[in-house]
């Protein structure tokens, strides 16, 4: 039964995310990318690593491809359904080196990842205690790093609306504030929602 | 110059907008308890003035004798032209022949009629009334054109001060 | 009996009962919600079909059943007759998570009244229910024509915010119980006060994402009536709309079951402590269902109540207030939570 499941899941995350590369038409990539997202959410499920899974599909599935989905629709992304998918030697080469490369890890670390994942993201509190004590300075990091990336975006954003506005007639901060939450906002959700989460599954 | 209309400074406590939200549902819950209005429309129905412009209807006399002479002036005035009237004679041995005209057939076409009420108006001889009648339906076009026959029996006798043929 | 044939039948039955409790409920509150707009507008409302018009709900889905299916030519056929069932399943699986009651005894077995109880509960219903939303999106998409295009972008940005916002709400109350369970937080509010008092703010954060993420007045932008046509389903005709309308009904059932949950004690009955309904045996029981069934309603009552109470925001409006703020107003709950719940002599 457990085998069935996972090549179940497993062949369905292989077979989506290979639909994501293929398909033409943006909306369908998305769509296929949230099937692949909850082939793995299944995946961890099965690992018994339910906040792992939860997160996947809360976080991934729910938010940052909502968010794909939402970017494609607003600018129509149609030119690329005509161009066919252009064979480079380069890419079997990529492709072959990433193969190897993923054998070489699951070969060295499957045992000993599945070991530790048991025990370690079975349920919250675990989790929670890996991250804020033996992990928190990496964990930290990257949120800052995170926050750089957000506030380099808005940045950036902020300088060309200056521009245009110094060009232009004056856009009234009533326009331009539609603008800002669908360019420079949403990147928060990946890391406000997983940051915030976690803090509170801590005490 | 355009006149600049500045926006009401708010307080903090307006600016919590929680208040007036409370404030409205109070109010929407207050109205759950005020009586309805509502009309249960196939037993309950309105009542009517009697100046009231329904569907117009042929009328006859005190003595049940037709009113109209057929002089088509309703015919003409209509404005949809809703009404056709094809004229007769009464005959000589008829005991109301001094009145010499009366319509051999009367057809209002009520998907046509828009119940300006002129017909009532103009007509000389007051023959023509507006009902005050107001659910017309059928079940094909052709039942909601109606001849001489429907428009007497929805006008019935109508008895006023106007004598016109007492004498004659 | 045997042990795992009984787990399985008890089981199958909690989820064939609980999954049509929800939709009975989304049906009668189809006809709830008519009745009292109507009460509210000095009218009366659908009171024709069965006594007081109780029976309306099976003529509307008849009506729906019977009503011409129109698949307009510019659609894109799968996703278009998908997405109503992505709005609709979601929906009925959060269900699955959600204590109805404490547990029942049958024979000398304790049958919890929650179909799976998990260590995540409350993460699964917002993962589950945060796929919901690509039902209404994929709709706008899928239907090719711009009302309902403007809809679905309309509903993802509102989406993406509201779930933030969300999800700080409730994080308050997971620093005071200590656990994701959802069975553990009715127990801790069986033992002191209910969440919604001693965490105001997060219960008026999660009461208005409740509105926002079952697209309900004030923020029903997606399917504006009065600038978008329908919004993401004006091309959507017969059954397909109703599923929409079932999965927007049933979305409002979980919500009020979750803020029921959360917030207001699950089934604690107010000056009963969790030893005296556990006296009762099942009696106690079902008394417990019935209040947390009564605090739904209540809800339900609500959720009405403001609809016809009031108006749309505009969308920057809806965005401003997610993000200027919902999310402020979330993390400062947090931190103040996080403050009360210091050991004293801590800093």
């Amino acid at each position: 039964m457990a085998e069935l499941l996972f090549w179940l899941m497993g062949g369905g995350m292989v077979f989506f995310t290979m639909l994501t590369i293929w398909s033409r038409n943006p909306v369908h990539c998305t769509v296929f990318m949230i099937l692949s997202f909850a082939a793995t959410a299944g995946l961890f499920v099965m690992l018994d690593a339910y906040l792992i899974a939860a997160m996947e599909v809360l976080v991934y599935a729910g938010a940052i491809l909502m968010l794909f989905l939402f970017v494609i629709m607003m600018i129509e992304l149609r030119d690329e359904e005509q161009e066919g998918l252009r064979l480079n030697p380069l890419m079997l080469v990529a492709a072959a080196t990433f193969l190897l490369l993923l054998g070489r890890a699951v070969g060295d670390l499957g045992p000993v990842v599945q070991s530790q994942a048991n025990e370690m993201i079975g349920s919250p509190a675990p989790l929670a205690e890996a991250l804020f004590t033996r992990f928190v300075v990496p964990f930290e990091a990257v949120s800052l790093l995170l926050l750089g990336a957000i506030l380099g975006v808005v940045v950036l954003n902020q300088r060309s609306r200056d521009e245009r506005a110094s060009i232009g007639p004056a856009t009234p901060d009533a326009g331009g504030g539609s603008a800002a939450p669908g360019s420079g906002a949403p990147s928060v959700p990946g890391a406000g929602a997983g940051a915030g989460v976690a803090d509170g599954s801590a005490s | 110059m355009a006149k600049v209309i500045e926006r009401p400074k708010l307080t903090w406590y307006e600016h919590l907008y929680l208040p007036a939200v409370a404030q409205g549902l109070a109010m929407t819950f207050r109205e759950m308890f005020k009586p309805n209005i509502t009309m249960q429309y196939p037993e309950e129905r309105q009542v009517f003035y009697d100046d009231y412009r329904g569907a117009p209807v042929l009328v006859k006399d005190e003595l049940g004798r037709e009113k109209c002479v057929s002089c088509q002036l309703c015919e003409f005035i209509c404005p949809p032209k809703a009404i056709v009237i094809e004229p007769g004679e009464i005959p000589h041995d008829d005991p109301d022949n001094h009145v010499e005209k009366a319509p051999r057939e009367f057809f209002i076409d009520m998907l046509r009629c828009i119940y300006c009420g002129m017909c009532e108006e103009i007509c000389p001889e007051e023959a023509i009334f507006m009902s005050s009648e107001y659910e017309l339906n059928g079940t094909n076009r052709a039942e909601l054109i109606h001849n001489k026959a429907k428009l007497y029996e929805r006008g019935g006798k109508r008895v006023d001060s106007i004598r016109k043929w007492k004498d004659k | 009996m045997n042990e795992t044939v009984f787990y399985f039948a008890t089981t199958l039955g909690k989820i064939v009962v609980f999954t049509h409790l929800a939709l009975i409920l989304a049906a009668l509150m189809v006809l709830g919600e008519r009745r009292i707009s109507a009460v509210m507008q000095s009218r009366l409302g659908p009171n024709r079909v069965g006594y007081g018009g109780l029976l309306q709900p099976i003529a509307d889905a008849l009506k729906f059943f019977f009503k011409e299916d129109v698949v307009p030519g510019q659609v894109e056929k799968v996703l278009y007759i998908l997405a109503p069932a992505i709005t609709v399943i979601p929906a009925l699986l959060t269900i699955a998570v959600i204590p109805f009651g404490p547990a029942l005894t049958i024979f000398g077995t304790e049958v919890p009244l929650v179909i799976a109880d998990l260590d995540i509960g409350i993460l699964f219903v917002f993962a589950i229910a945060s796929l919901g939303v690509y039902g209404v999106v994929l709709a706008g998409w899928a239907s090719n024509s711009r009302y309902p295009l403007l809809g679905g972008v309309r509903s993802s940005a509102q989406m993406i915010s509201y779930e933030l916002v969300l999800g700080l709400s409730v994080i308050g109350i997971f620093m005071s119980t200590g656990s994701l369970r959802l069975l553990d937080v009715v127990a801790a509010q069986q033992d002191g006060v209910w969440f919604a008092f001693s965490q105001p703010l997060g219960f008026l954060l999660f009461v208005i994402c409740a509105f926002a993420e079952t697209n309900r007045l004030p923020f029903d932008t997606p399917e504006a009536e009065t600038e978008l046509v329908a919004g993401y389903h004006t091309e959507y005709s017969s059954m397909k709309f109703a599923m929409f309308f079932m999965g927007e009904y049933t979305a409002m059932f979980v919500f009020a079951a979750l803020i029921s949950t959360l917030f207001l004690g699950g089934w604690d009955i107010p000056f009963v402590t969790a030893e005296q309904l556990a006296a009762w045996g099942n009696w106690g029981s079902l008394l417990g269902f019935v209040s947390f069934f009564t605090k739904c309603l209540c809800f339900m009552f609500f959720y009405i109540w403001v609809r016809w109470t009031i108006p749309r925001f505009r969308f920057d409006q809806t965005m401003a207030l997610g993000w200027k703020v919902g999310i402020p107003a979330g993390v400062a709950n947090i931190v103040a939570t996080a403050f009360i719940l210091l050991p004293p002599g801590t800093l």
